[in-house]
């Protein structure tokens, strides 16, 4: 597969060189801005010809010219100039600055719109720069601190894990253990691709984006409030990211090339007691607690046993420095006939973890062509990519015993530290797009595009085990189509002095189906082939299919008068096959106004003031949930359990239908999820574009969110699915752009942006009463959604240190009987000392109260950008301020049960204060690991600390080479650089990285922290 | 030209959306919505195979795959701590301080016996039982008439069961009837469910036939007439309506499709289930999948090595107490049970080693004799344990009669069905014709017959002599309801009606 | 230029120490000299309290401190529960008499039990033992078989750890019938000899 394009792409170069022709007279010239500043690499050439040129690092152009030639010259940022060739002998072109530079247009939905007359909220980041000295698996990383209001968390060092992402504060209630996001929706070149899959149907957990190449990105823009989002209406409440790919540029063909190595270092580790400590920290838990009769592990009591003689650092062993490489190069160019792209890239990211790691093929082909002169304009896509995330058999861990040898110890010469057997997750995507524009008459363009999604996953894992011989090995392959059809017709006429109007009607269809077929067989003879052979063993296989269908239809209008006074308006009406058929279709209407008071009388001579504008706007956008068939009541068949075996499909081989006891029974009332959303916002910059200022507030009202209540166990079922939950954001945006340049060709700029979001429940079902996210039989997360509270608040019971003596529990007076623990457990000396809120002598759900907020307040980050000659600094850093949340990974590793000897690595106790004797002032309780039920709880107020943290997340230093030096060798610019990858994180939070930490506030990097790494790496354009 | 383009698209436009009408009408292709599921006769066998497939898995045990909330994902095999761990008879050699708890009956503070303490899956079964009387009669074609009024009966003989099953663990239950019922219920006395499962099960009976074609296994692990007359008679004698249990036993002495299996077929007995003694058994056979693995079945924790991958005994009947109860075998080792129910492993060789047996069964000392009535091949797969789970035996069904007619005071005839089981088991018959010494030898036959075999409890229970065995229970605890399990706290969830037994309102 | 060259240089340097490995805590090995104890084994049973009060005050009583002090002999030390289940199952009402109120022959029993547990002028180590069995007869006249065991390392078959077992033959007349335990603390070197402390879960003093 991978060798077909390598080839097919060779052949194209070879094709596409230009043939000069040499025929007329060589000539030289120059080109400079009105200023007579020189412009270094402007195109300039012979219209339409081939015969284009860039200027050098002196402004100068060579050309062979005849007389009559037109001359068209263009730079980024001033006006193109075309000038008619008489018989001057040095011609020197003059560029005027474009100062209306904003007139570029910027992309929103279906079409374009001339930077001034936006009136939503939208942000745009120019990803060219970011990617030429970046590496990432996704794209999704490098936006960090880029957007004001999008809070980008990766949750896991693990490379091709998925990050979550949410815009504007999260709008999601979940009642199980996985706590769902809000997710964006995801629009390449106009065409809503795959992001996610819904955990049905994830049996790889590569991230689904990490196959899109950075380098292929031009630039993302992020539509935020309703009416810039509204023309996606049934999927954007929460925001809408627009990637545009890069196109070919007139003049000589654009050849880049870019490698860049990277060395991935290992962080701060877990802190882990070694050798004699162990031994000493666990013969104290048992001289302690350890009920009469129970004696230590032999491994601990064989103290002359050699075998254990050891103090071994696993996590030394198993993490260490890896290499990452990636290269991508591309061939772009455009000219009358149109415009083509060729692109490739390979990633090869090697986790800091023994094999584990992310490899990534892409290519991509876009062109387009003007037809019947330039009536008809065919755009024509093509994207290949595979990904290979590479991980352990069965979770590695690396919490072992510090008394086992490490595998390289004399004593276990030969052992192996993975179970044998493979466990590969492959990933292909293949999108085709192709558009047809018409240019109907002036100003009606009318737009006909289709577009084929195919992913494909694929999960073969196969265990064996030493011991019994037992060959487990599953096969997973997981399809998915997305086919969608648009039609839209644009209508934009400009009449009078200054009137613009635009006008899109468009209907779109869209069909999503996911296939999944797993196969697996668990066989008692040794398979050792990797695939599953049918009838030895059990050989069990299962089918899954979903499929979900959207239709709409959709309207925008838009009228602008002399880009000063503007007001836009958008109707939608979107139907899913998720609903029943009663409520199938939503409504989504928006408003917006803008009016650039800055080109008002009053202004005129104020020429600091090169631009202002006031926007407001309001409109209703919806979401769905990912389960497609809901709200048809389906019945469940019954799937595999943890071993393979059909104990919950098949009664003496006869399978049969139960309801699906989770999502309860039919429900035809379950419809759309609408988000109504209102946005302020004020655009001004000063000092001819030195200072841009941005300023927003909304406020997202999300209505009728998927929510389930719980039934009685008598009913049988566990849950029923409403639409019944209200959630509340409101917020403030601050975008601030400086860019200084002085004489001394030193320029620095910066992009500091920060939010405030706050978000909050509203409306819950059955007369606002709280949801304890599981069931009140103790294990429980602690978080409760109540009216009121922010989403996946803490709700902790209020700890008030440790009880010293007896006669600090307390004692019920009309009964005579103590205060009943958790889970009623009898409270004895060392246990926490929970508040008994309500008095009833019982510690339960009703005794918690609120006790933080998992939502950060603050988001936010801050670019600086430092030019000097040749020289580019450029620095990211993001901050979090204002979150509260718990270190579970540490917790996790304090909860002893009766078996935790010799299990897992234990933490070095010296560095917590535990208390073991009456009269310990200390921060955790008892270990006690024969207790009746420990007292080590996720959800005690006594563990929340502040999770904020400011990230120096990327620092690069970039040089270009002097263009002296490489026209001889044929290289048009080359920039070489250094960049250094999550640098440093200033936190107060006592685990490794504040950054791991979900949505939901736990510490839930299992383990996996994020590496530093350091890039070196060359670019070259010829 | 450009307007024969835009009359293309206009045509196009249009084709497009007058197809859109059956565009958003998915319907899925891998399971069936509601309104499908109840159509052709084949509908009706899969729902009612399911009751009990599901009521296989409630005896098993809750996981988290059930209730998100409970602690452990793997199930135990409940059924047996819900029958055998309070008995008295048991230890746990590894001093497991869980296993410990719950012989102590300290049921409610012990984090990893909450799930036992959860029936959310017997109310499966029960609703999947309601949902086939509420949509199999309308259900015409695909099956007989006869077929048809069998699946019915079927689902009633189950939805009797989970019930009795669920009041013997629990004692006063709540009655759920009707399908979707999501009204909070209370608790129903036990004797009114024990009326309720006997005219269910009369209702049963009047349908169901003895036997199934297809092997001896397969069919007495269904609704059988057989099944349903002694779940009525079991539930007759916690009404403590002697002569209605001892004549639905008759009815199945009587028909004599059932038999006592000789010493020999033992292991057939309770290793494949095909035998002619059991009457009702839950459905286990690796070779077509339905297999529990490390998880699910009791045998992995009183097996070890070389059946199982696990080194030591969890579980185990202490040496001292195995010679109390079998009295012939301590004498002259002439019960011939205790080579039959219990084994003796080598633990000298290494546990990664196919571990001897040794001849004599209780050869090894106190704390490591292994429990081997339910055993499995020994073979390198360890796991894949797919022993049968016996609900009612035709011995322990002669058993149970001789109990009713010794109540009776007609002695010869409980003479005639306990002696039965004594010739079986090679030891002496019993002659004393002394109502209180009957009785008191025919609980001592049912504790040496059906030791393991999750009954042991239910009797003394019944009785309401659990006292007298477990010495963490005194008598006036079992008089407040410590024999019975206490309710979960998930149970109270939404459910103002739900209230605790009386002694668990206090006790840990 | 230069100067830049120095910049990275000392970024590079900041940042690859960042990573330090203080979250190790290496508490060592615990010395060789920890098995050897110094004293006579008798004198050792009566420093650990917790563990063997009971077997010390047995000996004393049945006066049988020159056997176990003998020089160069194996003693197997069975720990308090064992005893502790011993007696319960002689007297399952929990009414055993205090040990001093032991009855003469009661006490010729636990002698000879005692006995069974000592390997005289035979020091049977770690090193000399195989998987297969190899055969001692204790000072009560019984015979008496050691091996290892191996478990597996990280699931590779038999590469763990190795431990000793004791098997005592119980079987009456020439039918030989052995029951084992598994030593939990072996090689303790005591002036006298070597002693071997074993599993208290499952082992009843006595091997009943």
């Amino acid at each position: 597969m991978k060798t077909i394009i390598q080839r097919t792409c060779f052949l194209f170069t070879v094709l596409m060189l230009p043939v000069l022709v040499v025929a007329q007279r060589v000539h030289t010239g120059k080109v400079t801005d009105d200023s007579g500043e020189i412009l270094i690499g402007a195109t300039i050439g012979v219209k339409s010809t081939e015969n284009f040129t860039t200027t050098n690092e002196k402004g100068f152009y060579t050309l062979t010219l005849k007389v009559g030639d037109t001359l068209v010259c263009s730079y980024v940022g001033y006006k193109t100039a075309e000038v008619v060739y008489r018989q001057a002998s040095n011609l020197t072109i003059r560029l005027e600055s474009n100062v209306k530079e904003l007139d570029d247009a910027i992309v929103i939905g279906y079409g374009s719109k001339i930077r001034q007359e936006v009136t939503g909220s939208i942000s745009e980041i120019k990803m060219d720069k970011i990617t030429e000295t970046q590496v990432a698996d996704s794209f999704e990383s490098m936006l960090q601190g880029k957007v004001a209001g999008m809070n980008i968390q990766l949750n896991s060092g693990e490379p091709g894990s998925t990050p979550t992402i949410i815009i504007r504060g999260l709008a999601a209630v979940s009642r199980g253990d996985a706590s769902s996001v809000s997710e964006p929706l995801y629009v390449i070149d106009g065409v809503p691709i795959i992001s996610r899959s819904s955990d049905e149907f994830n049996i790889t957990s590569t991230n689904v984006l990490a196959d899109l190449n950075p380098s292929d990105i031009d630039d993302v823009v992020v539509l935020k409030d309703a009416s810039a989002a509204a023309i996606y209406g049934s999927r954007a409440a929460n925001g809408v990211i627009l990637i545009t790919t890069k196109k070919g540029k007139r003049g000589k063909p654009q050849i880049s090339f870019n490698a860049r190595t990277g060395i991935n270092f290992v962080p701060q580790l877990l802190d882990v007691a070694g050798g004699v400590k162990e031994r000493e920290q666990v013969s104290r838990l048992y001289q302690l607690y350890a009920p009469y009769g129970v004696s230590m592990p032999a491994m601990y009591t064989d103290i002359t046993n050699p075998f254990y003689n050891n103090s071994s650092d696993w996590q030394g062993y198993l993490y260490n420095t890896s290499v990452t490489q990636d290269y991508s190069g591309s061939i772009r160019g455009a000219g009358d006939f149109g415009q083509y792209s060729i692109s490739m890239g390979h990633m090869d990211n090697k986790g800091i973890l023994f094999n584990t790691g992310f490899k990534r093929y892409s290519t991509m082909a876009s062109t387009s062509f003007n037809a019947l002169k330039n009536k008809v304009v065919i755009n024509n896509t093509l994207a290949v990519s595979r990904t290979n995330q590479s991980r352990n058999v069965g979770a590695l861990s690396t919490g072992f015993s510090s008394l086992l040898p490490l595998p390289d110890a004399p004593v276990v010469k030969g052992a192996e530290v993975f179970k044998p057997g493979k466990d590969s997750n492959v990933n292909d995507r293949i999108r085709f797009s192709s558009d047809a524009t018409l240019n109907v008459i002036k100003d009606l363009v009318y737009k006909v595009s289709l577009s084929l999604e195919y992913t494909r996953s694929m999960h073969d894992s196969l265990g064996v085990s030493r011991r019994t011989l037992r060959a487990s090995n599953t096969s997973g392959n997981l399809e998915s189509r997305n086919l969608l059809f648009q039609n839209t017709v644009t209508y934009s006429p400009k009449f009078g002095d200054g009137h613009s109007l635009s006008f899109l009607l468009g209907q779109s269809a869209e069909k999503i189906e996911t296939k999944l077929t797993e196969v697996s067989s668990v066989s008692a003879a040794p398979t050792l082939s990797e695939t599953v052979k049918w009838p030895t063993g059990n050989s069990i296989g299962s089918s899954n299919y979903t499929a979900s269908s959207i239709l709409s239809y959709f309207s925008r209008l838009d009228y602008a008068y002399q880009q000063k006074y503007m007001i836009g308006g958008s109707l939608r009406a979107d139907g899913s096959s998720k609903f029943g058929q009663a409520n199938r279709w939503g409504i989504f209407p928006s408003v917006s106004v803008g009016w650039n008071f800055a080109k008002e009388g009053v202004f005129e001579g104020m020429d600091w003031l090169v631009n202002g504008k006031i926007r407001a706007s309001h409109g209703i956008s919806g979401t769905t949930w990912s389960n497609d068939y809901l709200a048809l009541g389906i019945m469940d068949g019954g799937k595999l359990d943890q071993y393979n075996s059909l104990l919950m499909i098949s009664y003496g081989g006869i399978a049969g239908f139960s309801p699906s006891w989770y999502d309860g029974f039919k429900n035809e009332n379950l419809t759309w999820v609408k988000s109504q959303m209102s946005n302020i916002g004020m655009d001004v910059s000063l000092f001819r574009n030195k200072v841009e200022f941005v300023f927003d507030a909304y406020e997202k009202l999300t209505k009728g969110l998927l929510l389930t209540t719980s039934l009685p166990t008598t009913s049988g079922y566990n849950e029923v699915y409403r639409n019944a939950a209200n959630v509340l954001n409101r917020g403030l945006e601050f975008t601030v752009n400086t860019n200084m340049s002085s004489r001394k060709q030193f320029n620095w700029n910066t992009g500091l942006n920060f939010a405030l979001n706050r978000n909050r429940v509203v409306a819950l079902p059955d007369g606002n009463a709280d949801i304890i996210k599981t069931s009140t039989s103790g294990q429980d997360f602690g978080s409760v959604v109540r009216t009121g509270a922010p989403l996946n608040g803490f709700f902790f019971y209020q700890s008030q240190g440790i009880y010293q003596t007896e006669d600090q529990i307390p004692v019920n007076p009309k009964t005579g009987a103590r205060l009943v623990g958790l889970q009623s457990k009898k409270l004895a000396v060392g246990d926490r000392n929970f508040k008994d809120q309500n008095g009833d002598y019982i510690i339960d759900v009703r005794d918690r109260i609120f006790a933080g907020d998992p939502n950060p307040k603050w988001t936010g980050g801050w670019t600086n950008d430092f030019t000097y000659k040749n020289f580019g600094l450029n620095v990211i850093s993001t901050f979090v301020a204002g979150r509260k949340i718990v270190n579970t990974a540490l917790l996790d590793r304090l909860k002893y049960g009766k078996g935790f000897a010799g299990t897992k690595s234990m933490p070095n106790f010296d560095n917590y204060s535990i208390w073991e004797k009456s009269g310990d002032m200390a921060k955790y309780p008892t270990l006690n690991p024969w207790n009746d039920a420990s007292q080590i709880v996720s959800y005690d107020s006594e563990y929340i600390e502040d999770g904020s943290y400011f990230k120096i997340k990327t620092a690069t230093l970039s040089y270009n080479l002097k263009p002296k030096m490489l026209s001889r060798i044929g290289v048009g610019r080359a920039r070489v650089y250094c960049t250094l990858d999550n640098l440093v994180t200033f936190q107060k939070y006592s685990g490794p990285d504040a950054e791991l930490i979900t949505i939901d506030g736990f510490d839930d990097s299992k383990g996996y922290p994020m590496r530093r790494m350091m890039l070196f790496g060359v670019s070259l354009g010829l | 030209m450009r307007n024969k383009i835009f009359i293309t698209c206009l045509t196009s436009l249009m084709f497009v959306s007058q197809g859109c009408k059956d565009w958003l009408d998915e319907l899925p292709i891998n399971t069936v919505t509601e309104d499908q599921a109840w159509k052709s006769g084949s509908d009706a066998e899969g729902a009612v195979a399911k009751a009990f497939a599901i009521f296989r898995r409630a005896l098993a045990g809750l996981t988290k795959a059930d209730t998100p909330s409970t602690t452990r994902n793997g199930a135990w095999g409940d059924y047996y701590f819900w029958g055998d761990m309070r008995s008295g008879d048991w230890i746990t050699p590894n001093n497991d301080g869980d296993w410990q708890a719950g012989f102590e009956n300290r049921l409610i503070s012990r984090t990893e016996l909450e799930p036992m303490t959860n029936w959310r899956l017997f109310y499966r079964a029960i609703e999947q039982c309601n949902l086939v009387l509420e949509n199999v009669p309308n259900i015409t074609e695909g099956f007989t008439a006869e077929r048809k009024a069998q699946l019915l009966a079927e689902a009633h003989f189950m939805r009797a069961m989970a019930h009795f099953y669920a009041a013997r663990i629990w004692g006063d239950i709540p009655i759920n009837l009707t399908a979707r019922n999501v009204q909070p219920l209370g608790r129903e006395p036990l004797a009114d469910v024990m009326r309720m499962v006997v005219a269910e099960a009369d209702e049963a009976i009047a349908v169901l036939p003895w036997l199934y074609d297809g092997t001896r296994k397969k069919s007495t692990s269904r609704g059988t007439k057989g099944a349903a007359l002694a779940l009525k008679a079991h539930a007759l004698m916690w009404l403590k309506d002697y002569q209605g249990a001892s004549d639905a036993i008759k009815q199945i002495i009587d028909e004599g499709k059932f038999s006592l299996a000789p010493i020999e077929g033992f292991r057939d007995m309770f290793d494949k289930g095909e035998t002619n003694e059991m009457v009702f058994q839950m459905f286990y056979d690796a070779s077509i999948g339905e297999f529990s693995d490390y998880y699910g079945h009791i045998m992995t924790y009183y097996l070890t090595n070389p059946y199982t991958d696990r080194g030591n005994l969890s579980l185990a009947v202490p040496r001292s107490r195995i010679l109390q109860i079998y009295p012939d075998y301590a004498r002259d080792q002439s019960d011939k049970r205790v080579a039959e129910f219990f084994q003796s492993i080598d633990f000298s060789v290494g546990e990664n080693e196919l571990r001897p047996i040794l001849a004599d069964p209780i050869a090894n000392g106190e704390r490591l004799i292994m429990f081997a009535k339910f055993r499995k091949a020994k073979d390198r797969t360890y796991n894949l344990m797919d022993g049968p789970v016996p609900i009612f035996r035709y011995a322990e069904l002669l058993l149970l009669k001789a109990e009713a007619d010794a109540r009776l005071s007609n002695l010869n005839e409980s003479l005639a069905n306990l002696n039965l089981v004594r010739a079986r088991a090679g030891i002496p018959l019993f002659e004393k014709a002394d109502q209180p010494l009957l009785i008191e030898e025919i609980l001592e036959e049912r504790r040496r017959e059906l030791i393991g075999e999750f009954q042991r409890v239910y009797d003394l229970v019944r009785l309401g002599r659990l006292h007298e065995f477990n010495s963490s229970v005194s008598e006036k605890d079992e008089k407040d309801g410590a024999g019975f399990f206490p309710v979960s706290d998930e149970a109270f969830a939404n459910n103002p009606n739900m209230t605790q037994t009386y002694y668990w309102q206090f006790n840990q | 230029m230069k100067r830049s060259i120095i910049a990275i240089l000392f970024a590079g340097v900041v940042f690859i120490c960042g990573c330090n490995d203080d979250y190790f805590t290496d508490g060592g090995l615990p010395d060789e000299k920890a098995s050897v104890l110094n004293v006579s084994t008798l004198d050792y049973l009566d420093s650990q309290k917790g563990q063997f009060d009971t077997l010390a005050t047995l000996i004393k009583l049945c006066g049988l401190e020159a056997e176990v002090n003998k020089p160069g002999n194996t003693f197997l030390a069975p720990q308090n529960y064992s005893i502790h289940n011993y007696f319960k199952l002689l007297f399952p009402e929990d009414n055993w008499p205090p040990l001093t109120a032991l009855t003469a022959e009661q006490k010729e029993e636990i002698a000879g039990i005692i006995r069974n547990y000592i390997i005289p002028d035979k020091q049977v180590e770690r090193s000399g033992l195989s998987p297969a069995y190899s055969y001692e007869t204790t000072r009560g006249g019984t015979k008496a078989r050691f091996n290892l065991i191996r478990e597996d390392y990280l699931e590779n078959v038999n590469m763990g750890a190795a431990y000793l077992v004791f098997g005592l033959n119980v079987g009456a007349g020439n039918v030989e019938q052995y029951r084992s335990v598994i030593v939990v603390t072996s090689g303790l070197r005591s002036t006298n000899g070597i002693i071997h402390v074993l599993d208290s879960n499952t082992h009843i003093f006595g091997f009943n």
